[in-house]
């Protein structure tokens, strides 16, 4: 293999095909943020994808649940363990995404004699002031795209498909900044936001067109009535601002 | 600094590695070598260390009242006969189901307290559900016994009371008492820590055989009243115990653990009651 260094190109090149291939039918996971906090929402599963990393931490993920589970603990014995030894202040995204997660994720992806990760995941920092929110999008070869402060009222989505994301990245830019006040108004947009990436590929209907309809019409129209919504409470943030909500927040 | 902080980054590498799936934080601080060391037994304690006097909390109270349990503490810290500290806070909250108080040295008691926040936290986040009472009762008992050597050598021993309410709704709250080496004991109507005990130990006990109302009876401002007034009267005889400061308007910390969590209660509150019994 040394020898050869485009055999490692091309193993490098099936290993993406195949994780991208893997991952094509995971539902996604959406953020949003507002003065309340910020809502992190996908379609519901027989098992989690959002979780608790640490006080003003959460994660939700996408990919195998074995892959998922492993990159969870370890998140969460990260954040953990800094808490521990040095402060909560001292637990950031940045730190456990950008010294951990990312290095760990990189060197399992370039293992090519070695299973990879079928991962990728929305990272998420609630801040004192919706200005300090942080959202890191974080992928299985180890890649990361942070946005912050007020950017996330826009929101911030992760899917299986590629060309999901990619389209989501482009039509985000024509959206103006939210101003949510309400928690409900935040659930509402997140679940536009899900269900616009479910539908993209068979509706082709723009994000703007989907986000300026009625939340109720568009959720008449949709097959999907069940999420899974989590919201990290800005009123919280000295303590554990991680709560799950349920159907009544937006049935 | 250098190894702490690499310590701190390392423990992603598992990934791949090694896996622990039991969710215990205590097991993973030692391994990663961070847990306080433990000296030795020894026959007897240097000079230096013996003359150094060791600053110390005391007179801890908790009993049943109507809706749940009340814990107490006063506020000072002294060392031999100096008030080190007068805003002490003996009466620490673990988790939304758990209030740890504590009696004697400060310096262990709050490393203890501050694992065990980590480690409850740290087992519900990683294994997607609450620790059980019995388990929690457990983990104190183990870092009690874990100071063992200390406790031998009369230094940094810690006396807690432990009050807890089950997360899974099934059991009403409950008080459990230990002693030093780590022995754990469920009350049924109070329990009581510190030098200032003995007083606050009579009162109770009083209170719950003769006085045809017994602390479980009694509604919350009610049991918060008489919880400052039990630590007002340890401070009558015990030197070490603050009561209220009437002139620095330093009341005792108060908590109460009902069956939907822990709350504290805020020092305006506690001075108007005080004020109206």
């Amino acid at each position: 293999m040394i020898e050869e260094p485009y055999r490692w190109l091309e193993a490098i090149s099936n290993r993406r095909e195949y994780i991208e291939d893997q991952l094509g039918g995971a539902a996604p996971v959406v953020l949003v943020n507002g003065e309340p906090g910020i809502v992190i929402a996908t379609k519901k599963a027989g098992t989690p994808k959002i979780y608790e990393i640490y006080d003003h931490l959460a994660m939700g993920c996408l990919g195998h649940p074995a892959d998922m589970e492993k990159i969870r603990q370890s998140a969460i014995e990260v954040a953990h363990l800094e808490g521990f030894t040095r402060s909560r202040q001292d637990v950031s995204a940045r730190r456990i995404v950008a010294y951990s997660l990312a290095v760990a994720l990189k060197n399992a992806f370039e293992q090519i004699f070695s299973a990879p990760f079928l991962f990728r995941c929305l990272f998420i920092e609630l801040g004192e002031r919706i200005e300090k929110d942080e959202g890191w999008t974080v992928d299985y070869d180890g890649s990361y795209i942070t946005t912050s402060g007020r950017e996330l009222s826009r929101g911030l989505l992760i899917s299986g498909k590629k060309e999901v994301m990619e389209k989501f990245i482009k039509e985000r830019e024509a959206l103006k900044l939210q101003e949510f006040k309400t928690l409900k108004e935040m659930v509402e947009y997140a679940i536009k936001l899900i269900l616009w990436a479910s539908e993209l590929l068979t509706s082709h209907e723009s994000l703007d067109a989907v986000i300026n309809r009625s939340f109720k019409e568009i959720l008449s129209g949709s097959a999907q009535s069940d999420f899974e919504v989590v919201f990290l409470d800005r009123t919280l943030y000295e303590q554990q601002s991680f709560t799950a909500l349920g159907p009544e927040m937006w049935s | 600094m250098n190894e702490i902080i690499q310590k701190g980054i390392d423990p992603l590498p598992i990934i791949g590695d090694k896996w622990s799936l039991n969710g215990d934080f205590i097991s993973l601080l030692k391994e990663k070598g961070l847990t306080c060391t433990i000296p030795r037994v020894m026959d007897s304690p240097p000079k230096s260390l013996s003359t150094t006097p060791c600053i110390e909390s005391t007179t801890i109270l908790a009993f049943y009242y109507r809706d749940g349990v009340i814990v107490a503490g006063d506020r000072r810290a002294t060392a031999g006969n100096l008030v080190i500290h007068e805003r002490a806070e003996k009466v620490i909250s673990i988790d939304r189901n758990t209030i740890l108080a504590v009696a004697g040295t400060p310096a262990t008691a709050f490393e203890i307290a501050r694992v065990l926040q980590h480690s409850f936290e740290f087992y519900r986040r990683s294994q997607l559900q609450p620790l059980s009472v019995a388990a929690k009762v457990r983990m104190v008992s183990k870092l009690l016994k874990d100071n063992l050597a200390l406790s031998l050598q009369g230094i940094g021993i810690v006396i807690p009371l432990l009050a807890l309410s089950d997360p899974f709704g099934k059991e009403k709250p409950t008080i459990y008492f230990y002693d030093a080496l780590g022995a754990q004991f469920q009350t049924v109507d109070f329990a009581v820590s510190g030098s200032g005990s003995p007083a606050v130990r009579s009162i109770l006990q009083y209170i719950n055989r003769w006085s045809g109302k017994p602390t479980v009876e009694r509604e919350e401002e009610e049991s918060i009243q008489l919880a400052l007034q039990l630590l007002d009267i340890a401070a009558e005889s015990d030197t070490a115990t603050g009561g209220v400061n009437r002139r620095t308007k330093i009341y005792p910390q108060v908590k109460l653990l009902k069956e939907s969590g822990v709350v504290s209660v805020p020092e305006e509150k506690l001075e108007q009651l005080f004020k109206s019994t």
